[in-house]
C-alpha cells in the first residue's frame, strides 16, 4: 500500500499514513495541495509551521522513460509565496521503491540543536547526529554518507547556505553518478530543510519492493511508443543530448534576448566563448560526458560532466541558466570559471539564478568589476564563512542584493530572480514571469517554445500580443499536470509537436493505476495544481499587483530589437487559469 | 553584396570563413542554405537580424545577419 511519511523534527519522530484526502495526486499536485491544506499562508517560512512535501510522480518507479523528476513543495522564504521545486537525482526511484508517494518534514526543533541526517530504509526511519558535517558543502558530504551507507543510496542535502537559512538556498540530489549536482534550486528551500536542522536525508531502498501495475501489460504497449516518441523527436532525441541546454546561449543571442550586463541589451560580443558548442568543444577534447541523464530511466540525456583543461571534473548540470547568468548577465567570457561557479553554487547548496544575479547587483552595484570571473569567484567563496556579511548578503539572493547595493533596477518578480529570456523581446515567458504563482519562473510556461524554438507553434515574441498572453497560460496548466506526473518537463517538446503523446501518458497512468485516466483528464489536473497555488498565495497577502514585471522593463527599451514590456496589471490576469 | 552568415549547433561545419560571405541577388533563404550545402531538412529555425523567418522563400538584402539552427531545445 502507498504511503505518506511524516518526520517530526523536532521529536525526530515518524509516522506513516494512508494517502486520505491526497490519493490520486502525484508530484505538484501532491505538494501545492498539502501545502494550501496544512501550512498557514501567513506563517513564518522558516518558523515551526512551514512543512516540506517531497513527493514522486504518479509514474515514479514504473517502466516510463523519464519519469523520475521529484517535486518538493513549502511557503518560500524568498518568495513568501507557494513554491514547488522540481529536480532530477535519485530519490524519487529510491521512493517509488519504498512504496512512498511523499516524504513530509514538519515541525522544528530549537534553534541549536545539532544537525542530523535522516536515513529511511524499508524498516522505518532513524535520525544520525551529523555535527561534523555543520558548515561543509554537499559534495564532501554526499561523498561521506555515500561511502556509510553505500554507492546505491540516494541522497538530499543541504550546503552551508541552507544551514544559515539563506533565501536563495537550494536543496540538492545526488544524480546517478553520486554528485550532488542536481538542485531543488528555486525559492530557498534549503533554508527550510536548514530551519529544521536536517543536514542530509538519505533512501536505501534495499528489500523494497516497489507497487504493482494494475495492467503491466497494457503499461509496457504505451511504454515501448513513449520511448518512440521521445526518440523521433529531433529536440529530445537529438539536439538536447548532442549539446544540453546551452545551445541555447547562441540562439538566444542570435534572437537579439540574451539578457547581458544586468538586462541591458540582447546581444553579448564574445557569446561564442560562452556556447554549448563551446563546451562541447571542451569536453571532447578533455574527457568530460557530451550527454548524461540526470535520473535513471532519461531517454533525454541533457546534462553533461565538465572537466577542467587537465581533464579533471569540475562539475555536472551546468546549464544555461547558470551559463547565461554567470556570462553574458555578468560580462564574462571565461566557460571554465563559470564552470567552477557552477560547481561553487552546487558544494554551497544555492540557486545559480538568484545566485549569479546577486552577482551581477554587485557588479552594478560596484563592488566587484564586471566581468572579472576571479572577483566573482571570489565573492561566491565568501558564502561559506556565516560571519561574513557579504557572503550573507550575496547568499540571500538578487532582490536582497540588489537593495543592500543600492540597484534601481533589479530583475525580480515576487522577489525571485528572472532567468535567461529578456521578457521584452520574448513576450509570452515575460507574461509567465509576472503570472505563475512561483515567482519568476521560465519553465512554469516556457512560452520560448512557441516565440524563439518554433516548437508547438510559432508567435511573435516582440509582439504584445493576446496570443502571447493565451501561450503562456495554456503552457502553464500543462506544465502543473506534467510536473504532478513526474515526467521531466523536457519530454514537453516532443509533446507539444506528437498527436498521440497526451493519449500514450494517460495509457501509462491508467494501465498503473487501474483507472480509466484520458488525455482530456491532463489539463484539469494543471488547472487545479494552479487554483490550490493562487488560493495560498491570495491568503499570504498577493494581490495583482504582484503579477508584474519591474518598472524598468516598461521604462527602458532594450536593443537590438528595442522592445519594452507593454501589458497592464488587467491584461496580465487573463493568462489566469 | 555581403552577409553575415553563421550556422550553429550540428550545422555548425557549414558557416563560411569568417562568417561572412558575398552573394549575388537575387537570392532566397533556400537558395542560401542550399549554397551553403546545408540539408533544407535538418534546419529548423533561420534568423534574419534576429527575428525567425518562417517564409524561406524570402530574399536576402545586403547586410543581412542570419543564424541557422537545427531543431533545438532547453530551458
Amino acid at each position: 500500500m502507498t504511503k505518506i511519511l511524516r518526520i517530526n523534527t523536532r521529536e525526530r519522530s515518524f509516522r506513516y499514513e494512508e494517502l486520505g484526502e491526497y490519493a490520486g495526486l502525484g508530484g505538484r499536485a501532491l505538494t501545492s495541495r498539502m501545502v494550501l491544506n496544512e501550512v498557514p499562508a501567513t506563517c513564518n517560512p522558516i518558523g515551526p509551521d512551514n512543512k516540506i512535501v517531497m513527493a514522486t510522480g504518479l509514474l515514479a518507479g514504473t517502466l516510463a522513460a523519464n519519469s523520475g523528476r521529484i517535486s518538493l513543495g513549502a511557503k518560500s522564504p524568498l518568495t513568501g509565496g507557494i513554491k514547488e521545486s522540481n529536480s532530477g537525482g535519485m530519490m524519487a526511484l529510491k521512493m517509488a521503491k519504498l512504496d512512498l508517494l511523499a516524504v513530509v518534514l514538519e515541525d522544528k526543533p530549537a534553534k541549536d540543536t545539532p544537525l542530523c541526517t535522516i536515513k529511511i530504509t524499508k524498516d522505518g526511519v532513524t535520525f544520525e547526529d551529523a555535527s561534523s558535517f555543520e558548515g561543509m558543502g554537499t559534495y564532501p558530504v554526499a561523498e561521506q554518507l555515500l561511502e556509510t551507507h553505500g554507492k546505491k543510496t540516494a541522497v538530499m542535502v543541504i550546503g552551508p547556505a541552507g544551514e544559515t537559512l539563506r533565501l536563495a538556498s537550494s536543496i540538492q540530489f545526488t544524480d546517478p553518478k553520486g554528485h550532488p549536482a542536481r538542485a531543488a534550486g528555486r525559492g530557498g528551500l534549503g533554508a527550510v530543510m536548514g530551519s529544521k536542522r536536517v543536514k542530509a536525508l538519505v533512501i536505501d531502498d534495499a528489500g523494497g519492493a516497489g507497487s504493482e501495475y494494475a495492467d503491466k501489460d497494457a503499461f509496457k504497449v504505451a511504454s515501448k511508443r513513449w520511448v518512440e516518441i521521445l526518440r523521433n523527436h529531433p529536440v529530445t532525441g537529438q539536439g538536447l543530448p548532442a549539446f544540453g541546454t546551452c545551445i541555447l546561449i547562441n540562439i538566444l543571442n542570435e534572437a537579439g534576448a540574451l539578457p547581458t550586463k544586468n538586462f541591458r541589451q540582447g546581444r553579448f560580443d564574445e557569446v561564442a566563448e560562452i556556447s554549448g558548442e563551446k563546451m562541447v568543444e571542451h569536453m571532447e577534447a578533455r574527457g568530460g560526458r557530451v550527454k548524461e541523464g540526470c535520473h535513471p530511466g532519461c531517454v533525454i540525456q541533457c546534462s553533461q560532466s565538465y572537466n577542467d583543461k587537465d581533464g579533471k571534473y569540475i562539475t555536472s548540470g551546468m546549464e544555461y541558466e547558470t551559463v547565461w547568468a554567470f556570462g553574458s548577465n555578468s560580462l564574462v567570457h571565461d566557460i571554465d570559471d563559470i564552470a567552477r561557479m557552477d560547481r561553487l553554487c552546487d558544494d554551497i547548496g544555492v540557486d545559480t539564478i538568484d545566485i549569479a544575479n546577486a552577482v551581477v547587483m554587485a557588479m552594478d552595484g560596484g563592488m566587484i568589476p564586471w566581468g572579472d570571473s576571479k572577483a566573482a569567484i571570489e565573492l561566491l567563496n565568501r558564502m561559506y564563512d556565516k560571519k561574513d556579511p557579504l557572503g550573507q548578503i550575496i547568499g540571500n539572493g538578487t532582490a536582497f542584493a540588489g537593495e543592500a547595493f543600492g540597484i534601481d533596477r533589479i530583475p525580480v518578480v515576487k522577489r525571485q530572480a528572472i532567468p535567461a529570456y529578456d521578457p521584452r523581446s520574448v513576450k509570452g515567458v515575460g507574461v509567465t514571469y509576472a503570472t505563475t504563482p512561483m515567482g519568476a519562473d521560465h519553465t512554469a510556461g516556457y512560452a520560448v517554445c512557441q516565440n524563439i524554438l518554433k516548437v508547438g507553434g510559432d508567435v511573435d515574441p516582440l509582439k504584445s500580443s493576446d496570443e502571447n498572453i493565451e501561450i503562456s497560460k495554456n503552457l502553464q496548466i500543462a506544465t502543473a499536470a506534467v510536473d504532478a506526473t513526474g515526467l521531466c518537463l523536457f519530454v514537453a517538446f516532443a509533446v507539444l509537436d506528437t498527436e498521440d503523446s497526451l493519449d500514450v501518458i494517460a495509457k501509462m497512468i491508467s494501465a498503473k493505476y487501474g483507472i480509466d485516466f484520458k488525455a482530456s483528464d491532463v489539463a484539469p489536473v494543471g488547472v487545479n495544481i494552479l487554483r490550490d497555488e493562487y488560493a495560498f498565495n491570495e491568503a499570504a497577502g498577493f494581490t495583482k499587483a504582484d503579477d508584474q514585471l519591474p518598472e524598468f522593463f516598461s521604462k527602458e527599451i532594450f536593443p537590438p530589437h528595442n522592445t519594452r514590456w507593454e501589458y497592464s496589471i488587467d491584461d496580465l490576469q487573463k493568462a489566469k487559469a | 553584396m555581403r552577409i553575415d552568415v553563421k550556422c550553429f549547433a550540428t550545422l555548425r561545419g557549414f558557416t563560411p570563413d569568417g562568417g561572412q560571405m558575398d552573394v549575388v541577388p537575387p537570392l532566397t533563404l533556400s537558395g542560401l542554405l542550399e549554397k551553403l550545402g546545408v540539408p533544407e531538412k535538418e534546419v529548423r529555425l533561420v534568423f534574419v537580424n534576429g527575428k525567425n523567418e518562417s517564409h524561406w522563400s524570402r530574399e536576402v538584402q545586403a547586410d543581412d545577419r542570419i543564424g541557422i539552427f537545427p531543431p533545438v531545445g532547453g530551458g
